[in-house]
């Protein structure tokens, strides 16, 4: 019970933190954590194979891709 | 380096601790100290790994210096323990004691995260895999269904770090190894990830143990040989060496995405490297080779003669093949990978069908 409320509390307080901060970059860094965090929900709820997979294709695929529309966003470079 | 040391250590505790059933344990009332019991246990193999992973990552850094000068006619490093072999201690420590430079318009936390993020998939990878038995003792630290998986999740992560920090040192050739390294990370993925799955149907489990176990009279490389290609260029792009080193190509771009790093970050960052060098050859060693599995006898020096080849083999090319450009890397990836790995996807699901007994 203690790890679920620890693990929820990160969840929520990382994608709170990903959603607020102004930076691109550290949203996405936020974001990072966030699904590393579902997929330690999903491992400490017993299905290893969603976790292994959400780490496998969200912090995998589809972040590379988010931080690759940052890289080339005007907003982000403009910050400079 | 000792908080990031600290903070793995712990991770992995919990990680062990959370696949072991001692929730249950808790419930029939077994002590706390079980627990502690078992954390310290989890703690002191994480150490052992590190201390291997790290003492290979030494003996590799020489041997590429040497076999690099003795290629180039040169004479490599000579002056430091018998034949210069203790070089490498003498530039860690000039690394610990440089000034931590800091570039002004930097991304600071990013810029901190990311050579950890680099570094943390080479032990999170080398924990789950299966380096055979001596005689009760099976050498694996980690074994539960899912950890090839696991294996490729921790491999996944790396280009990430390595976007992150070109993308927060504001620097416009760190920017540009970025977008390399961003690019190339999309081409040779989806084909690794393709080989990889037809090695799942082919052994019908998820489990690196049972791959190893399920190439007990015919390697993988045999039934699988396009799947072996595949695999192979791909971990070599993922580890940017050359012919795909894009990200970090030295005459063009100053040193790619790790150009503003110095000190002991940039330290981390060669240490994931060569890390992950000897990480992708024992990875090709198990999973094509059988790992541990060899003919006449079952030991640990079979994993270690093949993964040695293969670093070798990844030696070599680093030191005697150029660089191919961006397009054709692309073109490599998406329109030669990609459908040698579907073939190989079919021909590996027809022979899970017709002779599914013989693996």
């Amino acid at each position: 019970m203690i790890v679920f409320l620890v693990i929820s509390a990160a969840i929520v307080g990382t994608a709170l933190l990903s959603a607020i901060s102004k930076n691109l970059l550290h949203s996405s860094l936020w974001l990072i954590f966030m699904v590393v965090s579902v997929a330690a929900m999903f491992f400490y709820l017993g299905n290893i194979f969603l976790s292994m997979v959400e780490v496998l294709v969200y912090a995998g695929a589809i972040m590379t891709l988010i931080l690759t529309s940052v890289m080339l966003s005007r907003r982000y470079l403009d910050e400079e | 380096m000792n908080l990031f040391f600290f903070i793995m250590s712990i991770l992995y505790g919990i990680l062990k601790f959370l696949h072991w059933p001692l929730w249950n344990w808790y419930l029939y009332g077994y002590p706390a100290g079980l627990w502690i019991m078992y954390f310290v246990d989890a703690i002191i193999e994480v150490v052992l790994v590190f201390a291997v992973a790290m003492l290979v990552v030494v003996i590799l850094v020489y041997v590429f210096r040497k076999y690099m000068a003795d290629i180039q006619n040169r004479i490599g490093p000579n002056r430091l323990g018998p034949w210069g072999s203790l070089q490498l201690i003498a530039d860690v420590f000039k690394l610990i004691q440089k000034q931590d430079i800091i570039p002004k318009n930097a991304d600071r936390i990013a810029f901190r995260v990311a050579p950890y993020i680099i570094f943390t998939p080479v032990i999170l990878g080398m924990l789950v895999i299966p380096f055979g038995n001596v005689s009760i003792l099976q050498l694996m630290v980690v074994n539960f269904k899912y950890t090839l998986l696991f294996l490729v999740a921790a491999m996944v992560i790396s280009p990430l770090g390595e976007v992150i920090g070109g993308l927060s040192s504001h620097n416009k050739f760190a920017l540009y190894g970025a977008l390399r390294s961003a690019a190339q990370d999309i081409g040779y993925e989806v084909p690794m990830m393709i080989s990889v799955l037809s090695l799942i149907i082919l052994a019908g489990s998820y489990s690196i143990n049972d791959i190893v176990n399920a190439q007990k009279h015919i390697p993988f490389v045999i039934p699988e040989i396009l799947g072996f290609i595949v695999f192979f260029l791909a971990m070599i792009a993922k580890q940017s060496i050359p012919p795909f080193d894009l990200p970090e190509s030295g005459s063009e771009l100053v040193s790619g995405f790790s150009t503003e790093y110095s000190g002991m970050r940039y330290g981390i960052i060669y240490m994931g490297n060569f890390g992950f060098m000897a990480l992708a050859s024992v990875v090709v060693a198990t999973l094509y080779f059988g790992g541990p599995v060899g003919p006449f006898f079952n030991s640990v020096l079979w994993i270690a003669v093949k993964s040695a080849v293969f670093m070798i083999i990844f030696l070599l090319s680093w030191i005697a093949l150029g660089r191919v450009r961006v397009d054709q890397f692309l073109n490599m990836g998406w329109k030669y990978l990609l459908p040698i790995s579907i073939l190989n996807l079919l021909i590996s699901s027809l022979i899970a069908i017709y002779f599914g007994g013989a693996f």
